[in-house]
């Protein structure tokens, strides 16, 4: 970039070494006329006042440098005296500090300063091709090529480098390191974490059916169901006596219950809003439960008595994952 | 709702034996759906160190009597209080058909129309 303001300011300076002042040397010779003294003084007069009116402040040569400008504040400007309306120049901006360009006298755009004083800080890659990255690689300033549809430009290792992924489907993801390909798994797979990555796997069953029997005598207390192979998102539960008029149907996760059931041990079905098993035998008595959590691997139940039931109610439970 | 009492009760029998655990000290019941689970495993997922375990084979059921397990053959317990609660519900209703004097035929009259009602 140096080079380059250099060539422009060597380029441009005969423009500012043309005299600003016109000499004309009167008066002119005559073939036959006598050149007088007086003749001599004018034209010594001439030559003389043009010489000492000759100002060189502005602009100087001292060795090998060139000076532009008084000696005082405000923007130094080096301009091409073209055609133009509008010349275009090279400036120094006085008040920002900075160089900057003009290429038509109007619109101003700074230069770029590189700081580094070997070829590596300023030499840029030659002939750009569309979409190039401008990229250091520790030595010198060179392009990366643009990648292909879909890739990405990634870090492998201590390069950038473009990375795509091979098949249909295939997913990127991030592992303890860097970006990794998650390739596409096989139907009816479904997305999962194992291990704190995406991993693929069949989906396991998401029903589980079984039952369990409650001893109706049994006091109130709490029970806890496991083996199910899941976390419940609720469980529907099926209950009776076998042989009673007591049956139950009613299903509960921890915030909502219901269940119709056989009241006081008749035909005469009702509804709770707050159980999720109400089996009765008879008058008053009765085994009810709720849902009081949903567990890792199945669930508990607040079973409540109520007055003097007999027998043992079998439950018959489908839990959802 | 009918057809699923009756799939409920048909099938009550059909499962396969439970597993129970209970632990005495905690007074904490457990009963283990699929029947696979050891007493350490027990332990483990429920914070338990004094569990008990007892093995159901198909129609029985457990009690917690005296803080232990206790198994029972619940299908044959149902059936007795069901004869029991029948015997005590036929004896009150003799009583009741006595203290009325009514003839068989007139006691008949007599249920139908309350359960009517």
């Amino acid at each position: 970039m140096k080079r380059l303001i250099l060539l422009i300011l060597l380029l441009t300076t005969p423009v500012f070494a043309a005299p600003s002042n016109t000499m004309s040397i009167t008066p002119a010779a005559s073939d036959g006329t006598t050149i007088t003294a007086a003749d001599e003084n004018s034209r010594n007069n001439e030559v003389s006042s043009k010489f000492n009116a000759h100002d060189h402040t502005d602009i100087s040569q001292t060795a090998n440098t060139l000076d532009v400008g008084q000696g005082g504040a405000g923007n130094k400007d080096i301009r091409a005296n073209n055609a133009d309306a509008n010349k275009p120049f090279l400036r120094y901006d006085d008040t920002n500090d900075r160089w900057v360009a003009s290429r038509n006298g109007v619109e101003i755009t700074s230069l770029v300063v590189v700081t580094g004083t070997d070829a590596r800080s300023f030499i840029l890659p030659e002939s750009p091709a569309n979409n190039d990255i401008l990229r250091y690689n520790s030595t010198v300033w060179t392009s990366i090529s643009q990648g292909t549809a879909g890739q990405v430009l990634t870090l492998t290792g201590a390069d950038l480098a473009w990375r795509g992924m091979a098949t249909q489907g295939d997913m990127d993801y991030r592992d303890a390191v860097s970006r990794v390909a998650l390739p596409i798994g096989s139907s009816t797979e479904v997305l999962t974490v194992a291990s704190g990555i995406p991993a693929w796997e069949t989906p396991g069953s998401t029903v589980t059916i079984g039952n369990f029997t409650r001893d109706m005598t049994a006091a109130s207390g709490g029970v806890s169901y496991t083996g199910v192979g899941f976390t419940p998102k609720f469980v529907i539960f099926l209950g009776a006596v076998a042989g009673d008029v007591s049956g139950s149907w009613g299903w509960g996760d921890t915030s909502n219950q219901g269940a119709m059931f056989r009241n006081d041990g008749t035909a005469d079905e009702t509804i709770s809003t707050t159980t999720a098993i109400n089996i009765q035998t008879g008058v008053g008595a009765s085994q009810t439960a709720v849902v009081s959590s949903l567990d890792s691997d199945g669930f508990s139940l607040t079973w409540v008595k109520g007055g003097g039931p007999t027998g043992t109610g079998t439950v018959t439970y489908m839990a959802f994952k | 709702m009918k057809t699923l009492l009756i799939l409920l009760c048909l099938t009550s029998t059909c499962f396969a034996g439970q597993r129970v655990f209970y632990d005495p000290v905690m007074n904490v019941e457990i009963v283990d759906l699929s029947s696979s689970k050891s007493i350490l495993e027990i332990e483990g997922e429920f914070g338990l160190v004094n569990v008990k375990k007892l093995d159901l084979q198909d129609n029985e059921g457990y009690r917690v009597k005296n803080k232990k397990l206790v198994k029972y053959n619940y299908v044959d317990d149902n059936i007795q209080q069901k004869q029991n609660r029948k015997n005590k519900t036929d004896q009150q209703a003799a009583k009741m058909k006595q203290k009325l004097g009514l003839t068989d035929a007139e006691w008949q009259d007599l249920k139908e129309a309350i359960r009517e009602e």
